[in-house]
């Protein structure tokens, strides 16, 4: 699921582009392989409220700071 | 000559403080919508405890949420195109963030229809407001990026000024953010 390089000559190389594409297919998968657990969790143990708050709470801080740039407030608008 | 200078510094500043205010604003306003949320899911455990109706479908749950995670994905790479320029890879990633978001409102529609617990139940009073109200922001978010779409598709936006693209697009993680919270409460606890 790469981007075609575009023919404008306003679009930056491939290098240029790799970072934030690869950030964001890694917090992806980071998302992906953190439901996996907390719906394994819930099938296998029983009192899972605890569990289920933590993984939640790290899922929702990898969308805030890698998706949604919380920092960009600090840094006016620039890239965080 | 340094009268031209402190003219291009003071607006330089005017838009580094605007941008800064627009950022805030948008934060505050997603804070705003956090009481919201969180009142709806403390009354979830208030009305039901960690009850779960056994007929609530898994498989469609995990199914839902996965395509709401991978709609913020293709939310990301658009932002990150439009940032460097890239409108193709910016319009292709948006369109397919709207029928991923699309495809979840009507998992949660075709929920509802399946759905054996009634509304005046304890759990099914939580599941129809909790889900109901997720699903008019993600409708919202649709329509907003559909907005996003038109006006892009037209050359409104550009690597240099989008931030109408990243304001709706953070809106759209925001709403990501509160099924990371409703998705456990609703289908997990309770098991």
């Amino acid at each position: 699921m790469t981007d075609r390089p575009d023919e404008s000559p306003t679009v930056p190389p491939a290098s240029e582009r790799s970072g934030p594409l690869r950030t964001g297919w890694v917090v992806f998968l980071w998302l992906a392989v953190l439901t996996a657990i907390e719906f394994i969790i819930a099938v296998t143990i029983d009192a899972n409220l605890p569990i289920m708050i933590v993984i939640a709470l790290i899922k929702a801080g990898l969308i805030v700071h890698y998706f949604m740039h919380l920092l960009r407030i600090w840094r006016g608008g620039e890239e965080a | 000559m340094a009268v031209a200078t402190t003219t291009v510094e003071q607006a330089q500043h005017a838009e580094i403080r605007r941008a800064t205010i627009n950022q805030a604003g948008l934060w505050l306003f997603f804070l705003s919508e956090c009481f919201l949320f969180s009142a709806l899911l403390t009354a979830r455990f208030v009305l039901a405890g960690t009850d779960r109706p056994e007929e609530l479908s898994q498989l469609l749950g995990l199914a839902i949420t996965s395509i709401l995670l991978l709609s913020s994905l293709t939310a990301y790479r658009s932002e990150a195109a439009i940032a460097r320029g890239d409108r193709a890879a910016f319009l292709r990633n948006l369109l397919a963030t709207i029928a991923l978001g699309l495809v979840f409102v009507a998992g949660v529609g075709f929920e509802w229809t399946i759905a054996e617990f009634e509304l005046s139940d304890p759990f099914g009073t939580a599941f129809f407001s909790m889900t109901g109200l997720h699903a008019a922001h993600v409708v919202s978010g649709i329509v907003m990026l559909a907005m996003v779409y038109r006006l892009g598709a037209r050359g409104r936006f550009s690597a240099d000024s989008h931030w109408g693209v990243e304001g709706t697009i953070k809106y759209w993680h925001f709403v990501d953010v509160v099924w990371v919270f409703f998705y456990p409460a609703l289908y997990l606890i309770g098991w």
